[in-house]
């Protein structure tokens, strides 16, 4: 399940998911411009796929955007 | 045109003393020639040389222990001698040798296309090479003719043509001589090849002392280790990148050095941890330099057990160090001055004015601080620090704590470029099969400060290495440009 890997890649930084999956988690203060990269760098080592780093930190940065980018792999 | 030949001079004192005595031997061939046969045949190589007009003498490739002595019939015959790789595309030796400004006599295993054969006669027919010549185009000698020229940077950027007088050459000698207390009874081993100045460096050690040069290029792990045992090495100045390649059989098995008295890293300075590690299980004196080609050394440190091993030690004797700009968190340009500078580069007056600060001191291109004890800390050349994020990245500072980790053998930094941070950082690494890029990235959380958190990891079986035993960093970032 993709939202499994997004989780898993938020407990490993111990930070909460938001309840709210359309929300940017960079904008909203939940994780700092590092922590966002670690974030992606976490789901890309559970999912053993490549993000497009640049086209994701380019718009918002929510949950169901990270959703989209894994199901499109 | 006649110059002083000191290094020959005291060439030939060593040879009154040790005429017998081994003075190199080839571990790879077997073959060896003692002093009175390097003189011999170094004498009959100058009578030939002497009978041309070239001043200058290129050879091509790694000499062999029948061609070594051209080293020393230059210095005989006050020639000039410009080693070069063989490693080096044709279109840019050409380029190279091209921009020498004396009239040239090339020497080659196989000879390089479109240069006229010369018959030099049997004394240099000796030394198995094919031998070309080259009339330069500017053929200027206005500023003298140094003793040797190498060539520094060969992999990046247009090479830069250090020269050397042989009293210059000399007095650099006596430095490394002072700071290790090296001594006839030395047994120097010498993995790196003669156009790179670790080579050279211990050419000189040995033949100026009366030691012996056991020369073991190019460099493998097994002849290695084979060399050291074989001959009893006491002494080497391996790059850090070598040691690091051996170090899982240094660790695993340290009678492997039992014979050595004294072991220098240089070059690019090797991280905190494994030189801890190394520390714990030798017995003989470990030192670390900083230094270039143009500046000779210009730190040094002993490490002793249980002394921090993040610094590469003070200024040696007939030397200032200086931080150009100096911030205590971001450090900045290491500049020098040396009493042992090399002597220019050779045609390009005006590129070697332009490397030093309107107040003399040597801008080595490097980045680093110095600690509270004036101890100088390495961040790396100052071209391959890169923003990230509008913070500096000094890609030392990462690959020093990354290589803390247990199962780390290599590792180096590099950004990536970033549409939205300018760079990331990434690296790649040379890991034991067990270590994970989790393992990796939790460390690394843990041990440096956020911006520094590597964003991407790549995993190498081996890095590719330049000549001179460096890894060959550009060659990595660009394999990963397009990740």
């Amino acid at each position: 399940m993709t939202i499994d890997i997004i989780n898993t890649a938020f407990a490993a930084l111990s930070k909460p998911i938001p309840d709210n999956h359309t929300i940017c988690i960079y904008r909203s203060g939940l994780l700092d411009s590092a922590e966002v990269m670690q974030l992606l760098l976490e789901i890309e080592m559970e999912s053993d796929l490549r993000l497009d780093l640049a086209n994701l930190m380019e718009g918002d940065v929510s949950v169901q955007r990270l959703l989209d980018a894994l199901l499109q792999k | 045109m006649s110059y002083a030949t000191p290094v020959w001079d005291r060439f030939t004192e060593i040879v009154e003393k040790f005429i017998d005595k081994a003075a190199v031997f080839d571990a790879v061939t077997s073959d060896s020639l003692s002093y009175g046969g390097l003189r011999d045949l170094a004498l009959e190589y100058a009578a030939a040389l002497s009978r041309r007009n070239e001043l200058t003498v290129v050879l091509v490739g790694e000499p062999d222990v029948r061609a070594l002595p051209l080293f020393l019939a230059c210095a005989a015959s006050s020639r000039c001698f410009v080693p070069l790789s063989n490693h080096e595309p044709v279109a840019r030796l050409m380029e190279i040798i091209e921009l020498l400004p004396s009239n040239l006599l090339i020497a080659s295993a196989n000879g390089l296309p479109n240069l006229k054969i010369v018959d030099l006669g049997e004394e240099l027919q000796n030394t198995g090479l094919v031998w070309q010549e080259l009339a330069s185009s500017k053929n200027d000698l206005s500023d003298g003719l140094p003793f040797l020229v190498t060539h520094s940077s060969g992999s990046t950027g247009k090479p830069k043509a250090v020269a050397f007088s042989q009293l210059t050459k000399l007095q650099r000698t006596a430095q490394s001589v002072s700071l290790f207390d090296v001594s006839p009874d030395d047994i120097i081993l010498s993995p790196t090849p003669l156009h790179h100045s670790l080579g050279q460096r211990h050419l000189m050690l040995a033949f100026m002392t009366g030691s012996t040069l056991v020369k073991a290029y190019p460099f493998k792990s097994d002849l290695w280790v084979d060399a050291v045992q074989k001959y009893q090495v006491t002494f080497a100045i391996p790059v850090a990148t070598h040691l690091k390649i051996l170090q899982s059989r240094i660790l695993s098995d340290r009678s492997i050095l039992n014979s050595f008295r004294c072991l220098v890293t240089s070059s690019a300075p090797a991280e905190p941890e494994f030189k801890r590690s190394v520390l714990n299980k030798v017995n003989f004196e470990f030192w670390e330099i900083y230094g270039m080609t143009e500046t000779a050394c210009v730190t040094a440190v002993r490490y002793r057990k249980g002394d921090g091993t993040e610094h590469l030690g003070r200024a040696v004797l007939g030397t200032n160090l200086r931080i150009s700009n100096a911030n205590a968190s971001t450090g900045g340009e290491i500049e020098i001055q040396s009493d042992c500078l090399s002597d220019g580069y050779w045609g390009e007056p005006e590129r070697w004015k332009n490397s030093f600060t309107a107040d003399g001191y040597f801008r080595s291109g490097d980045l680093g601080r110095l600690d509270e004890n004036q101890n100088l800390i390495y961040l790396g050349r100052k071209n391959e620090s890169f923003e990230s994020g509008g913070l500096m990245i000094f890609p030392a500072e990462v690959e020093n704590i990354i290589s803390e980790l247990n199962g780390i053998l290599d590792c180096v930094a590099f950004g990536l470029p970033d549409k939205i941070f300018g760079h990331v950082v990434s690296i790649a690494f040379v890991g034991s099969d067990d270590l994970t890029q989790r393992q990796i990235i939790q460390h690394a959380r843990i041990r440096l400060p956020k911006h520094m958190w590597p964003t991407r990891l790549f995993q190498e079986k081996e890095f590719p290495l330049l000549s001179s035993g460096k890894v060959d960093r550009r060659k990595l970032a660009f394999k990963y440009s397009s990740f």
